[in-house]
């Protein structure tokens, strides 16, 4: 098998960006985590672009983005919750995540919260 | 409803662990968290409790108190909530824990814990509900029962003042 890792790493296409892990526990009923950083190089590229949707009391955008990289995605792994990732100043919620481990990467979809 | 959430998993969590049987306090977990909130195991029994308030006759009825202090009046007004507190249990056990906590509501020391908060109970709590659900594709057991409350709660203070002692100096004709 071919092993993309060294595209993920390319300095022609990368980026740095940062995944937010969250553990933690239930105290009371409310789950209270805690969140670990965990910087990587890899490429992230817009998906749709960001779209208008235009609702009554609020105009809101939705933006969603694909990210590649080395490090394993998490989407609602046991016990905890899906990964975050910080982008830009940005923060996007994973709720895709393909394995390509065997071609050394995991890519993963977000939307920004 | 974030002031009633201890009352409700304080009752919840006592109820489920009394005589003699123990409940995991981790699985006892409030519906709506924001950012949401882990998935749960297949082989244990989970509670969930979704807090809100609705609309009712009673709601609309005020009272109005007034008191002195200071020699000043001072107005207060309470009205009724009718609040919902929706039981979502999943688990093969779910049925069991259910009519465990509906009929452990009914209990005194759990009730007098409710009313330190001045929460009534409405003792006409429907049976548990089973049915099931499709998730990932395996079948999980589904509970759900909704216990109403009657809230007591104070909509607002005034200080209308008070005159206790002043002069009053009446002129007739231009005299005194």
């Amino acid at each position: 098998m071919i092993d993309l890792s060294e595209l993920i790493t390319d300095p022609d296409f990368c980026q740095e960006f940062s995944i937010i892990r969250t553990s933690g526990d239930y105290q009371n009923g409310i789950f209270v985590k805690e969140e670990t950083e965990i910087k990587v190089t890899g490429i992230a590229e817009p998906v749709t672009g960001k779209d208008l949707d235009i609702q009554i009391e609020s105009d809101r955008a939705n933006n969603v983005m694909t990210f590649y990289t080395e490090e394993e995605l998490k989407v609602s792994p046991d016990g905890t919750l899906s990964d975050f990732i910080l982008f830009k100043g940005k923060r996007y919620k994973l709720f895709q995540v393909s394995n390509y481990s065997d071609f050394g990467y995991y890519s993963g979809m977000g939307k920004e919260i | 409803m974030t002031r009633y959430q201890n009352v409700f998993f304080n009752a919840v969590n006592n109820i489920l662990n009394s005589d003699g049987e123990t409940f995991p306090s981790g699985n006892i977990r409030f519906a709506y968290q924001e950012m949401g909130q882990p998935f749960f195991n297949r082989g244990e029994t989970y509670v969930y409790i979704d807090l809100f308030e609705t609309d009712f006759e009673t709601n609309r009825h005020m009272d109005f108190f007034y008191k002195v202090v200071d020699d000043d009046l001072i107005e207060s007004r309470t009205s009724m909530k009718r609040i919902i507190c929706r039981f979502i249990l999943y688990g093969d056990n779910a049925l069991n824990i259910a009519n465990k906590i509906r009929l452990g509501l009914y209990d005194d020391s759990i009730r007098r814990t409710f009313k330190k908060e001045s929460l009534f109970l409405i003792p006409d709590i429907p049976s548990p509900i089973l049915t099931k659900e499709l998730i990932n594709n395996t079948w999980f057991k589904r509970v759900d029962f909704d216990v109403n409350y009657n809230g007591l709660c104070d909509i607002r203070s005034e200080n209308l003042g008070g005159i206790s002692k002043n002069t009053i100096q009446i002129n007739i004709n231009g005299g005194v």
